[in-house]
């Protein structure tokens, strides 16, 4: 009774000392070997799988054993776990246990008492008490060990619970790093670096990398190593990406102690894989999930050996805290990558806004002005000005259509304005005080050119596509950037010498949706490469000035037309004065002539019959001198006004009707007249262009007038073979309800007195010229719908010849053949 | 005296006092003279055949009906009368063949011209 006693007295005593929990359990081994005829006491861990057992205490302290571990399919044990009672091994059934008996500790030990270590709930291990001799416990005995067992198994619940409570305390205080680290900060490069530290800290691993991958472009948008990392890490992970593997430990295989034989030999490593490999590290890899198109994985490298640990491999522990730390750095990635994106689509739009501003205030500027002399100006300085687009200098060259080349027509290089850079006050242009800046620029001479600039002036570059990019740009249509010019086999170079060009870019001018000439951009000062965005801008900032440069060209011709028209219809107006004039001085003579007559008439009569009276004949004499005079003077005046055809020449008919037409667009814009014209290639006509185009030009004003609520006009040119001679022909058919059948037999008539048709002198002047240039004018009349004229002159083949046979009076007229 | 058949002249001319002249001066000249106000006049004038004259004299711009309208319709009807315009517009000179008129003389206080065109016509 006192030895039990005082054997579980000193055990409760070991059991609640303060030593730590290793020394617990040797120590009560200790007191149990003083048990009579025990020699040998070993405590068996179960492992947590309950497949295997290991020894993992043995005292006497001196014996000599071995951590290997034993498979519970070969032992005898087998039973006692699931009866969870003690059993004594004597010499006679050994034989069933002989298994456990390989083990050398156990060598020459005939009795084993094993006794289940427990608690109520969970199975630890077993205690086994050896002897040489023989072992008869009484049910005290056993009773009284059973107790020890229960303290034993106290221990062990104790200890396990409180490693496991500070492996979960050490997981959560992980957890909280990588929070805090996560936390921290919104950077995608910052947080990549801080976590790659804290997780090989945390995990205690010698290096750790990190991959992610689009999943749209398949790139790897994050690359990124902390610590040792092998060289294969980066090619391997990607495999995984790829292959979606799961989360897995790869631990380098350790080498088996030589001599070792039978179910020992089967200690494993924990790795669920195939041994791998010396060469490779061992190593954990997670998986990173994200809502986004992105793949992940994060590894770990290499475990650092702690606390004189076994090995230094990684467990399944070490996986499942890789594993939360992965779930929650990929979410904190994920918001990185996005504020990352966001923060460069913001970026973007800015730079978007502000460039399209900027084309907004160049645009105005070039609308302020059609002058092709200062677009270009503004073109080139909206280039190179630092609150434009800033480069440092532009070349505008545009198209010689007849020559075939391109020509310089301006440049402009930036100017640093130390002005605008020292004085505060003078504030930068912004805005619209930019267009309102180039406008005044625009008007200032520039580019004066000097010994080089003079030289450059004259370069012309052939429209060929081996001239050179700015040629091919131009023909093509096409952007260029060209790096180094004078590497660049497609370069011009005697431009790339004259311009002493490093880099640069070529961009077509498209004027409507032709290409008109090209810009040449570079920076020669500052050496900033031009990019693909700059091209870009370049590209839209040239298309606006395509349009303005064609838009003014467009204004140049309207105007210089215009200035053509001014002139002819001046001219127009000056013949039909002479006309007019001419009308009046022979009314006049009419009127005067028939007086005149009868005065001068009478008073030959009257001085034949006073031939006797000398006085009254002298008086007699000069009245009719005088009248004579008089009649001389108006016989003068009419051949002065009568058709000077000395100023005949040959003319295209088409050319003559569409000037005369040209100078009644206003009225037939104004009726809203539509006019069809249908030309057929004539040959030349002989006569007056100012009074033919009169003659068109009266017929349309008749046909205007006829269609003063809008109608449409028929123009058609043709060669009528005639029956004796060809006929030029112009036939103009109107809308305008046609001539009334009662005048119409008096339209050409200017003797006509009855002065029914007031407006038709008009038609008699055409009439009087056609008929003076042997021609005919025909009317077919539609009563109702309309009239067509038919204008009839003869070739100036077949007037010619004829002319010089009618020369009567007028042999002073030669035509003028030397046009 | 051997009386001699006179030669009828027909004048046509809006002007009276013109009318007078040329029928004084051709009356003394031995030329029987009829006279018409416009082409309408002469037009009726010729619709008796046993009264036509042997040379016409009109002027272009009359009343009514003009002498290049009046001349169409003679040289349409009766081609046999020789016809001269005798008009105050001296530019239409050279273009009076085109209107079929045997003479073409600008009127003139001296009838020289006339005269002498009216007795190569006749004696035709």
């Amino acid at each position: 009774m006192t030895q039990g006693f005082e054997l579980l007295k000193k055990t409760i005593r070991v059991a609640n000392s303060g030593i730590g929990y290793e020394d617990r359990l040797q120590g009560i081994l200790d007191l149990l070997i003083r048990l009579e005829g025990i020699e040998l006491a070993v405590l068996f861990f179960l492992s947590p799988e309950q497949d295997t057992l290991e020894i993992k205490k043995v005292s006497p302290r001196s014996m000599s054993w071995d951590a290997q571990k034993l498979p519970l399919s070969r032992s005898s044990f087998k039973d006692l776990i699931q009866n969870r009672q003690s059993l004594l091994i004597t010499p006679a059934n050994r034989r069933e246990h002989k298994a456990l008996f390989r083990n050398p500790l156990l060598k020459g030990f005939n009795f084993l008492l094993s006794l289940p270590v427990e608690d109520d709930n969970i199975l630890y291990g077993f205690l086994g008490l050896c002897s040489r001799q023989s072992i008869n416990p009484s049910t005290r005995v056993l009773e009284e060990l059973a107790l020890i067992n229960c303290e034993l198994a106290g221990i062990i619940r104790n200890s396990r619970i409180y490693t496991e409570s500070k492996k979960r305390i050490a997981e959560l205080s992980v957890l909280y790093q990588v929070g805090k680290v996560i936390g921290s900060t919104l950077e995608l490069d910052d947080l990549i670096q801080k976590t790659g530290a804290i997780i090989a800290q945390v995990i205690n691993a010698t290096g750790s990398a990190l991959l992610i991958m689009d999943t749209h472009t398949q790139e790897m948008i994050v690359e990124s190593e902390f610590g040792r990392v092998p060289a294969t890490a980066k090619a391997i992970m990607r495999q995984d990406i790829m292959g979606q593997k799961k989360n897995y430990i790869r631990n380098r295989a350790i080498p088996e102690p030589a001599g070792t034989a039978g179910p020992w030999e089967e200690r494993k490593v924990l790795s669920r894989e195939k041994s791998l490999p010396q060469s490779y590290s061992s190593h954990m890899g997670v998986s990173l999930q994200f809502k986004g198109p992105y793949r992940g994985r994060l590894c770990v490298f290499e475990k650092i050996a702690v606390n004189g640990e076994a090995d230094s491999n990684f467990g399944e522990d070490d996986l499942s805290i890789l594993s939360t730390i992965g779930n929650i750095i990929a979410s904190a990635l994920e918001n990185a990558l996005t504020f990352q994106k966001m923060e460069a689509l913001a970026r973007k739009n800015e730079e978007m806004v502000e460039n399209l501003s900027t084309l907004h205030q160049i645009d105005i500027a070039l609308m302020t002005t059609a002058s092709i002399q200062e677009l270009p100006h503004i073109i080139l300085d909206a280039i190179t000005l630092e609150e434009g687009l800033g480069f440092n200098r532009a070349v505008l060259f545009l198209a010689d259509e007849e020559n075939k080349t391109l020509a310089p027509l301006a440049w402009a290089i930036q100017e640093k304005r130390p002005a605008k850079l020292t004085d505060p006050k003078i504030p930068s242009l912004s805005g619209p005080e930019l267009s309102r800046f180039l406008v005044e620029q625009a008007g200032r001479l520039k580019n004066t050119p000097d010994g080089k600039n003079a030289k450059f002036k004259e370069l012309r570059i052939p429209l060929t596509p081996d001239s050179g990019i700015l040629a091919r740009s131009f023909l093509e249509g096409q952007s260029f950037i060209i790096e180094n010019a004078l590497t660049d086999p497609r370069t011009n170079k005697e431009l790339v010498n004259l311009l002493n060009m490093k880099s640069f870019a070529a961009i077509p001018v498209v004027g409507k949706d032709k290409v008109i000439g090209v810009i040449e951009v570079d920076n020669f000062i500052d050496k900033h490469p031009i990019t693909q965005g700059d091209l870009h801008l370049l590209s839209m900032m040239a298309h606006q000035a395509g349009q303005a440069l064609e838009n003014a060209r467009l204004y140049d011709f309207i105007e210089k037309t215009n200035q053509e028209l001014k002139v002819t219809r001046e001219r127009l107006i000056e013949s039909e004065k002479m006309v007019a004039i001419g009308e009046m001085a022979s009314g006049l003579a009419h009127e005067i002539r028939n007086p005149l007559v009868s005065i001068g008439g009478f008073v030959r009569r009257l001085n034949k019959r006073f031939q006797e009276d000398s006085q009254v004949q002298t008086y007699f004499q000069v009245i009719i001198s005088e009248v004579e005079r008089l009649e001389k003077i108006l016989n003068e005046i009419m051949e002065f006004y009568q058709d000077p055809r000395g100023k005949y020449k040959e003319w295209d008919l088409n050319r003559i009707i569409d000037e005369a037409l040209g100078l009644m667009q206003k009225e037939i814009e104004k009726n809203k007249i539509t006019v069809h014209k249908d030309w057929a290639p004539l040959p030349a006509i002989f006569g007056d262009d100012s009074q033919l185009r009169h003659v068109f030009y009266n017929l349309f004003q008749n046909s205007c007038q006829a269609m003063s609520d809008g109608g449409k006009l028929s123009l058609r040119t043709f060669l009528d073979q005639g029956p004796a001679s060809p006929w030029v022909v112009c036939e103009i058919k109107d809308t305008g309800g046609g001539i009334p059948l009662e005048l119409l037999h008096n339209i050409f008539n200017p003797f006509f007195t009855t002065k029914t048709l007031g407006s038709g002198l008009g038609l008699s002047i055409v009439h009087k010229i056609i008929t003076r240039h042997q021609g005919e004018v025909d009317i077919d009349n539609r009563p109702g719908e309309g009239v067509s004229f038919f204008i009839k002159l003869p070739l100036a083949d077949e007037t010619r010849p004829i002319k010089k046979n009618k020369t009567d009076g007028e042999e002073n007229h030669e035509p003028d053949l030397n046009r | 005296m051997e009386r001699k058949i006179m030669n009828r002249i027909l004048i046509a001319d809006d002007e009276e006092a013109l009318q007078k002249l040329y029928k004084e001066e051709f009356e003394e000249d031995g030329y029987e003279v009829f006279l018409a106000g416009n082409g309408k006049e002469v037009l009726t004038f010729l619709e008796d055949p046993a009264g036509h004259p042997d040379l016409i004299v009109m002027d272009i711009r009359m009343p009514e009906m003009d002498g290049i309208s009046t001349l169409r319709v003679i040289k349409e009807k009766y081609p046999q009368i020789p016809v001269i315009l005798c008009s105050a517009y001296s530019e239409f000179k050279q273009d009076f063949s085109t209107w079929a008129s045997d003479e073409y003389v600008v009127k003139s206080s001296d009838l020289t011209e006339l005269k002498e065109a009216a007795k190569r016509l006749i004696k035709k």
